[in-house]
């Protein structure tokens, strides 16, 4: 495990937290102590309380670390006692930023200062009993069955949550009331104000997991999506062909067209297609993959450059298929086609390796396969040869000029 | 068939010596079948680390290489093994025949490239041409370099980056379905002048710049 050195991010710690568990975080990620961190947090909170805003910006958005396993009993210990803690750090620290304040001749009201103060008690009393949430549901999910035993009792988060509010609330209102006597159109703006900031505060470590956990959702549906498209594909083609493969054991020949034709689609399927739909190469591709569907033949097909097809590509296609077909038929040895685009023409060169035959022997049926060919690429403004020699195989050669005299 | 090596030793006699690499048993088991006789099998491997010790002790003539592969893919075996081994000719042999597969493999060393499909004496045949230190084109991989050197994008100034029109012809041929001795005779060459020019496509498909075979072979080059 430890070999494996991931870059990880910055998470919260569970195990050695004073509020947030921020510094302890830190410390686990850097690998220098805590008390560094939690120094230089003290230490800016009094310039101004840049640390004070660091540190809730941090606890807000850096996850828990939810991947370290919390040994039983370490849940319960970060209970009341330490939400004590927490709240008596926050009262410490704020109380010494006014006094920090207060020494650099600053004007200190007790009155307004007071009841933030609470508020941020009772804010982080609310915030950790998020975090606690939080782990109970991931420790969870993690193991399964035991959950009754792992989760807090009810009855001491409940506590908290009211007693985190009832903190917040009591601030607000103690910075509000002195308010009250100034002129009645402020008031009730600022009173929403204050309701609001203080709803926002309350609600901000759910708001932010509720994000978090949007995306981890998300990312889950688009992989379940990838899978239950894979596993409709792998049931549909593939499980089916190999059913039927089995049932047809007895005819070599069957086999392996059933699995030249599964190979075929599964391959498009995997891979880009041979080439956009309505272009020569897609064109090509289904001549191919039908003629090897009807008779069991192998044929490779290579295209070089792209053209997409009109009426007189349709016409070299057409052509190209009867060639093939000849070849799939009578060669009995597998085929090449070979089609290239360039500026003046395009060629399609069909050729196997297959028996070929005498040319002034071909009966009358192939001699009329011949001139459908040649008759189709000459109606187009094109040439068809033939090549062929006992033994020597057959080769088509279909060429189709694409210079400017083709306007209509 | 079990996996790992026999004693290695000093190439001799007639037989080439060839290292299966292939993650899937099965398919190791029907390729050694086939070649049975006809090549002196010296080592198989199922992954990429094993693989690296079976070829590096047993220095063998051949290894047909699977593309895919647990633990890195062909392409790592590539790295490690070719700045070591100089004798030894590695040809990929792969069900897919994805252009960035192709490429991939054939800029980290390797002499060719055929698919799974081809029949047992194609396969021979291409051992055999690759243990003599030259280039295996299917059709399939010629259509490829047409692609990837016609001409269209940039003006090209690096000799690498373009084929001669002579190497072109060859390559025509070679995507048609012809073999080196038909392409010779077509072209009224030697066939050893075929072989010639097929290497020398192979070197520019190797170490050429062009921006169709960087793209294609950082798809699976850099894994």
């Amino acid at each position: 495990m430890s070999q494996v050195v991931e870059h990880r991010r910055v998470l919260r710690s569970v195990s050695d937290r004073w509020i947030g568990g921020v510094a302890g975080g830190l410390s686990e990620h850097f690998s220098v102590p805590a008390w560094v961190f939690r120094l230089a947090f003290v230490g800016t909170t009094l310039i101004g309380g840049v640390g004070l805003v660091a540190y809730a910006l941090m606890w807000v958005f850096l996850p828990l670390d939810s991947d370290r396993a919390v040994a039983p009993g370490v849940g319960r210990s970060a209970g009341t006692g330490w939400d004590l803690t927490g709240v008596l750090g926050v009262l410490a620290l704020g109380l010494g930023v006014l006094l920090g304040l207060a020494a650099l001749g600053l004007p200190i009201r007790i009155s307004v200062w007071g009841p933030v103060l609470i508020v941020g008690a009772g804010a982080v009393l609310l915030w950790r009993q998020s975090d606690d949430i939080q782990r109970a549901t991931i420790r969870n999910r993690a193991e399964v069955g035991v959950r009754s035993t792992a989760t807090m009792s009810d009855r001491q988060s409940v506590v908290r949550v009211l007693v985190g509010l009832g903190l917040v609330l009591l601030g607000l209102v103690a910075v509000i009331g002195p308010q009250l006597d100034l002129a009645t159109t402020g008031r009730a703006v600022v009173a929403a104000a204050a309701v609001l900031a203080g709803v926002v505060l309350i609600a901000l470590p759910w708001i932010a997991s509720w994000i978090k956990g949007f995306e981890a959702q998300r990312y889950a549906a688009v992989r379940a999506q990838e899978r239950a498209a894979m596993a409709a594909r792998v049931h549909d083609s593939v499980l089916q062909t190999l059913t039927l493969i089995q049932r047809r054991a007895d005819d070599p020949g069957e086999v392996a067209r059933l699995a030249r034709a599964e190979e075929r689609a599964l391959r498009s399927w995997l891979y880009a297609p041979v080439g956009a739909s309505g272009s020569l190469g897609a064109a090509l591709a289904v001549v191919v993959a039908t003629t090897e569907a009807d008779y069991d033949a192998r044929i490779d097909l290579v295209t070089v450059g792209e053209a997409m097809v009109d009426d007189r590509i349709a016409a070299l296609v057409a052509a190209t298929r009867e060639a093939v077909v000849n070849a799939a038929k009578h060669a009995g040895a597998p085929a090449t086609v070979y089609a290239e685009v360039d500026e003046q023409q395009v060629e399609v060169n069909v050729r196997d390796r297959g028996c070929g035959y005498e040319q002034s022997s071909v009966g009358d049926d192939r001699h009329g396969v011949r001139e459908s060919i040649v008759a189709r690429m000459h109606a187009v403004g094109g040439s068809a040869t033939v090549r062929t020699a006992p033994g020597e195989g057959t080769e088509v050669r279909l060429v189709l000029p694409m210079g400017g005299d083709q306007d209509a | 068939m079990p996996e790992g090596a026999q004693a290695g030793g000093p190439s001799a006699g007639a037989l080439p010596r060839v290292v299966l690499v292939d993650d899937h048993g099965l398919f190791r088991a029907g390729v050694a079948h086939e070649l049975a006789g006809s090549v002196e099998l010296v080592g198989e491997a199922g992954d990429v680390a094993k693989a690296i010790v079976v070829i590096r002790a047993t220095q063998p003539d051949v290894v047909l290489l699977d593309v895919h592969l647990p633990g890195g893919g062909g392409r790592a075996i590539l790295d490690a093994c070719v700045p070591e081994l100089p004798d030894t000719r590695f040809l990929a042999l792969s069900v897919s025949d994805a252009a960035d597969d192709v490429i991939g493999v054939v800029r980290g060393g390797a002499r060719g490239y055929v698919t799974k499909g081809v029949t047992a004496d194609e396969l021979l045949d291409a051992i055999h041409r690759v243990a003599k230190g030259e280039a295996v084109f299917s059709p399939r991989l010629a259509g490829f370099v047409l692609d990837a050197f016609s001409g269209g994008a940039a003006p090209v100034s690096d000799e690498l980056d373009q084929l001669s029109p002579r190497e072109r012809e060859v390559m025509r041929f070679i995507a048609r379905g012809y073999t080196y001795r038909e392409v010779a005779r077509e072209l009224v060459l030697s066939v050893k002048t075929v072989e010639t020019h097929v290497s020398a496509v192979l070197r520019k498909l190797q170490l050429s710049n062009r921006h169709e075979l960087a793209r294609w072979a950082q798809a699976r080059g850099v894994i």
